[in-house]
């Protein structure tokens, strides 16, 4: 989450000057349009808040795998073996981001059911369906920074 | 719900709550319409909506109430734009007088089925927005 008030902060930039521009239309067609471009910007603002999120869910299930395999007793640790630590991008390859996410937190839980949901829109967005996911990035942001909190230990 | 893997039931269902809540909102807005602009009239009226996970429900369009206040020389309108917001329960443009004066409103429900909770963008504001309420209404009726 190193970046993440950054890019909030440069998000309120931006989104402060698309307002102003708007706000300089007179056509509703010209409106319209200029929305659909600031409907984009949240989109790809989305993508880089999340993968912040992303980030830190990778650190602490890292840390979390790293503890358990130090355990003494092989029985505690031939699960977590199985895991590769000693790089971050073969950990990422080996456990997909939401069994990262149920490494640490209970997947019967709201908590889980929110990050999934934002993972799927998160995927949408990436993978190149723009014309679906419309999104509010000041309450995006306070969701990301209140499931941070609940992973955190 | 996500709009991924919602059953048609469950988008009818949540459209209809919509337009339940659009009606409370519009009902509030009508209380402080009689005392800030005593000379208007308030209009509801359906319109058709549609948005792209609609269509890709097989749901071309569905009546939802738009709200219009109409004043001597003044025009304030209430235009529910989405529904599906990531981040949001749905969003809504006020337009005042004219399309640049347009502000976005948000409900700001935690979970579907609680009480609505409308807000308004404002850039400037701290956590950026602010309630949508009497005090905030007649600011940006100036």
């Amino acid at each position: 989450m190193k970046d993440f008030s950054r890019i909030t902060q440069s998000y309120t930039i931006v989104r402060h000057a698309m307002e102003e521009e708007r706000g300089r239309l007179r056509s509703a067609r010209a409106i319209t349009a200029h929305e659909r471009l600031m409907d984009l910007n949240d989109q790809a603002y989305f993508i880089l808040l999340f993968a912040q999120f992303e980030d830190r869910v990778t650190e602490l299930c890292l840390n979390l795998v790293r503890k358990k395999k130090g355990a003494k007793s092989w029985k505690t640790r031939r699960l977590w073996d199985q895991f590769p630590t000693d790089r971050i991008e073969s950990f990422r390859s080996a456990l997909p981001f939401l069994r990262r996410v149920s490494l640490l937190i209970d997947k019967g839980t709201p908590h889980y059911a929110v990050i999934k949901s934002l993972y799927e829109d998160r995927n949408r967005i990436a993978h190149g369906d723009t014309t679906l996911a419309r999104l509010y990035i000041p309450s995006v942001v306070l969701q990301i920074q209140r499931l941070t909190k609940d992973l955190t230990p | 719900m996500s709009p991924a893997t919602a059953t048609k039931e469950e988008v009818t269902r949540r459209l209809d709550d919509w337009a339940q809540r659009l009606r409370a909102l519009y009902a509030q807005v009508d209380e402080w319409r009689r005392e800030l602009l005593p000379d208007s009239r308030l209009r509801i009226h359906d319109e058709p909506h549609s948005e792209p996970f609609l269509r890709a429900q097989g749901i071309k369009s569905y009546p939802i109430p738009h709200c219009t206040i109409e004043a001597p020389g003044r025009k304030i309108e209430i235009d529910p734009r989405d529904l599906w917001v990531i981040g949001a329960q749905s969003r809504l443009v006020l337009m005042v007088d004219r399309p640049e004066n347009n502000y976005m409103i948000v409900d700001l429900a935690r979970e579907e089925g609680m009480e609505s909770e409308w807000q308004y963008l404002d850039v400037s504001a701290k956590d950026f927005h602010r309630p949508f309420n009497r005090d905030n209404f007649r600011k940006l009726l100036k």
